[in-house]
């Protein structure tokens, strides 16, 4: 066979099949993220400025701005809590639907999903009608239970606050877990479990060194995929705070302590009256690279045994 | 080979073409088509008499009723120009405008300003200048208090407001026959001159209540009103009149200390179901508000609502300024329709006819009696026309709006609900506080 020598009229096919999709990845993706690139050396606003800047942008954004870096901060809050309680607590739902003390697994399965399938918008007007101050379900809860003495604005502090998007994300995202991890737990080989309990061990045994180690793969899809999407959190936390009035957002919610990168670029960019181009897409870059590090960081530390991919 | 070559090259070619093709359709139809929405088929007459105006005009807008009810008397005068409505919502609105101007594409003909957001539209330079040639809008016509509303930071009229929208307080009658001894609205502005009064008042009615009656709702109820009085603008330029804020942050503070607020989220659920509860007395109302506000939220009540002017007076409460788009192809047909509706005694008529939204035009408040809009049993027999035009109308004030009203307000929002929540936090830490927030995303401000 002679070797392939690029375009051939033999194999031009899949080349002009595979064309449509990467045109429209040139000018829906490739064209905006190198677009963004540029207006993030720039310091476009819609007020008539649009002069390039070289990183000054990022030099701002990275030395000077404590906003971003707060933000910054404040998803890693969020992810430290949320993401290892959705691990432990995905797989022992999932290993519990999974276990032959449940009948109805569907039921089940779809029960916990559900919470995936609402739209965020719901979800923050749920939230904030739980957690409102004065007339919340929350509050009115725990005063007829006799819990508490004097209402808590659960909303209005930087602790609390936080506790509730951690709260909103973590349900939100639960049944997500279990759907994939109750996937995993299904494709394992039921001989090996069979083995296993042939051999003596006793079902910890069999959930920690089987379960556990052979979901390793479902593990490292969803902690970097939860990594990426936690970076990008900006909708729970901005429908929690985004206020009743039409138009207007407590941007960033008490003390900055739910700010969000994404947050913030929309903020700098199209909420306010700031419109200020460059800036939200120099955020927007600063956030690509922590998600990238991160990412590489995650995957490397749940491969840190080397054995496998 | 050299076949293979050219064929190879043929497809590369065919891919790039295709690709620079689609880029280039993408981001070049603004250069030079900058009509977009509107259509470019004004044959505008260029006689002078406005009644020839023809074309078609772009509106976008949120108030469809009203737009189409005074559309129809537009056109019964002006049956050349065609009036089409895109309806955007008000919150969508700055956005909408702001993504098309980016992208380059056009604006509708007729651009809408709401008051939250008018003050950073004008600063876009997408509205033409109505103090110019050929327009030359005659604005003593305006009342004193719209000029500092509709005027841009260059000091050019950008427009003319849809409805002017005063300020003033509802109060539950029977709270304040309970409390103050009387519910005649005259009787109740006699009796709180000043705010100082007002929030004296406020922490009797909080101890005689046993801590279940508050004057206001909350601090964003009277930061509604506070920042709104008067004539002195927080922004003047890039410039922040600390000293100006600190007065409305003390003030407001002092509410607080004085139990004189609810500590109910402005325009929440619970805020919305205490219109028919007995826990607040006082909410700010625009003309808009017993419409929309008010009896939504109170359906069940009659006779137990009232008007009165608020302490150190009226405000305005809202508002939407009308402009045009200064790269209008159809500039004549929008002038002919935004002077008629806005500038002129009959589209006063028009308006007040559809919507009973008062035009603030000097000469159509000569005679006032036509605007009386009778008794109101559910206001407890007050005649609300008649309540804006005589008592409100004639001492309201306006501050210059600026591009930075909405993070203003925005920050302001996020410090007073620390500060209802926070004991130890005063007026002065609010201000600091409120500084950060309006530096991060303007650092180009002064604060003095």
């Amino acid at each position: 066979m002679q070797k392939s020598k690029g375009i051939s009229s033999k194999n031009k096919w899949p080349y002009l099949f595979i064309t449509p999709y990467f045109l429209s990845y040139a000018v829906l993706s490739l064209f905006p993220i190198l677009f963004t690139l540029y207006i993030s050396l720039t310091d476009w606003d819609l007020y008539g400025n649009r002069n390039f800047i070289g990183f000054s942008n990022y030099t701002q954004l990275f030395f000077h701005d404590a906003f971003f870096w707060k933000s910054l901060l404040n998803v890693m809050i969020f992810m430290a809590v949320y993401l290892p309680a959705l691990v432990l607590m995905g797989m022992l739902v999932a290993s519990l639907i999974e276990s032959k003390l449940i009948r109805r697994k569907t039921l089940f399965r779809l029960s916990v999903f559900s919470a995936y399938m609402t739209t965020p918008v719901a979800v923050g007007i749920i939230f904030s009608l739980l957690f409102d101050w004065q007339g919340g379900f929350f509050n009115n809860m725990l005063m007829e239970l006799g819990i508490i003495q004097e209402k808590i604005n659960w909303l209005g502090s930087a602790s609390s606050s936080r506790w509730v998007v951690i709260l909103m994300v973590f349900w939100k995202n639960l049944g997500y877990f279990v759907m994939f991890y109750t996937a995993g737990m299904a494709s394992i080989d039921t001989s090996i479990y069979e083995a296993a309990v042939i051999d003596g061990a006793s079902s910890k045994d069999v959930f920690t060194r089987i379960t556990i180690p052979l979901l390793k793969p479902i593990n490292l899809f969803l902690i970097i995929t939860s990594i990426i999407s936690g970076l990008q959190l900006v909708e729970e936390p901005m429908l929690l705070f985004s206020g009743w009035a039409s138009g207007s957002s407590m941007v960033g919610g008490p003390d900055g302590s739910t700010f969000t990168p994404i947050w913030y670029m929309f903020d700098a960019s199209f909420n306010g009256s700031a419109f200020k181009y460059g800036k939200g897409a120099a955020i927007a870059y600063g956030t690509f690279l922590f998600i990238a590090l991160f990412s590489v960081v995650g995957m490397k530390w749940i491969n840190r045994g080397g054995d496998d991919k | 080979m050299h076949n293979l070559f050219s064929k190879k090259a043929s497809v590369i070619a065919l891919v790039l073409t295709l690709c620079f093709t689609l880029v280039l359709a993408g981001c070049g139809s603004g250069s030079n088509n900058t009509s977009g929405d509107s259509s470019s088929t004004n044959s505008a007459d260029h006689s002078n008499d406005p009644a020839n105006a023809s074309g078609k005009l772009t509106v976008w807008g949120w108030d469809k009723a009203w737009f189409e009810g005074t559309g129809a008397k537009f056109n019964e005068k002006f049956p050349n120009v065609k009036l089409e409505f895109v309806e955007v919502s008000a919150g969508d609105y700055l956005k909408k405008i702001q993504t098309s101007i980016a992208a380059g594409s056009g604006l509708p003909d007729i651009i809408w300003g709401e008051a939250a957001f008018r003050g950073a539209l004008y600063e876009l330079n997408v509205l033409q200048s109505l103090s110019e040639e050929p327009y030359n809008f005659d604005t003593s016509n305006l009342l004193d208090f719209e000029l500092p509303l509709l005027t841009n930071s260059k000091g050019e009229l950008v427009g003319l407001e849809q409805s002017g929208s005063p300020g003033a307080l509802a109060y539950k009658r029977d709270l304040a026959k309970e409390y103050f001894g009387t519910d005649d609205p005259d009787a109740l502005t006699a009796m709180f001159p000043d705010w100082d009064t007002f929030i004296a008042k406020g922490k009797e009615v909080y101890e005689k209540s046993g801590g279940k009656t508050f004057m206001l709702g909350s601090l964003m109820d009277a930061y509604t009103i506070l920042s709104n009085q008067g004539t002195t603008a927080v922004v003047d330029g890039t410039k922040v009149n600390t000293q100006e804020l600190l007065r409305i942050f003390t003030q407001l503070q002092s509410i607080r200390d004085n139990n004189a607020e609810g500590k109910l989220a402005m325009w929440s659920p619970t805020w919305n179901a205490s219109y028919s509860q007995d826990n607040v007395i006082f909410y700010p109302s625009a003309n808009w508000s017993p419409e929309f506000v008010i009896k939504p939220n109170d359906k069940a009540s009659n006779g137990r609502w009232g008007l009165m002017v608020p302490p150190e007076g009226g405000y305005p409460y809202g508002g939407t300024t009308i402009g045009i788009w200064k790269d209008s192809k159809n500039k004549d047909a929008a002038w002919a329709y935004l002077n008629w509706l806005l500038g002129t005694d009959e589209g006063a008529e028009a308006n007040f006819a559809t919507s009973d939204y008062i035009l603030p035009l000097k000469s159509f408040f000569k005679d006032t009696s036509k605007l009386s809009s009778g008794a109101d049993e559910y206001f407890g027999g007050q005649d609300l026309g008649k309540f804006w035009v005589e008592k409100v109308f004639p001492n309201m004030k306006s501050k210059a709006v600026t591009k930075y009203d909405q993070d203003i307000y925005s920050s302001s929002e996020l410090v007073l609900q620390v500060m209802a929540q926070d004991n130890s936090f005063d007026a002065k830490q609010a201000l600091d506080k409120w500084e950060e927030q309006l530096k991060k995303n303007h650092p180009e401000l002064t604060f003095e």
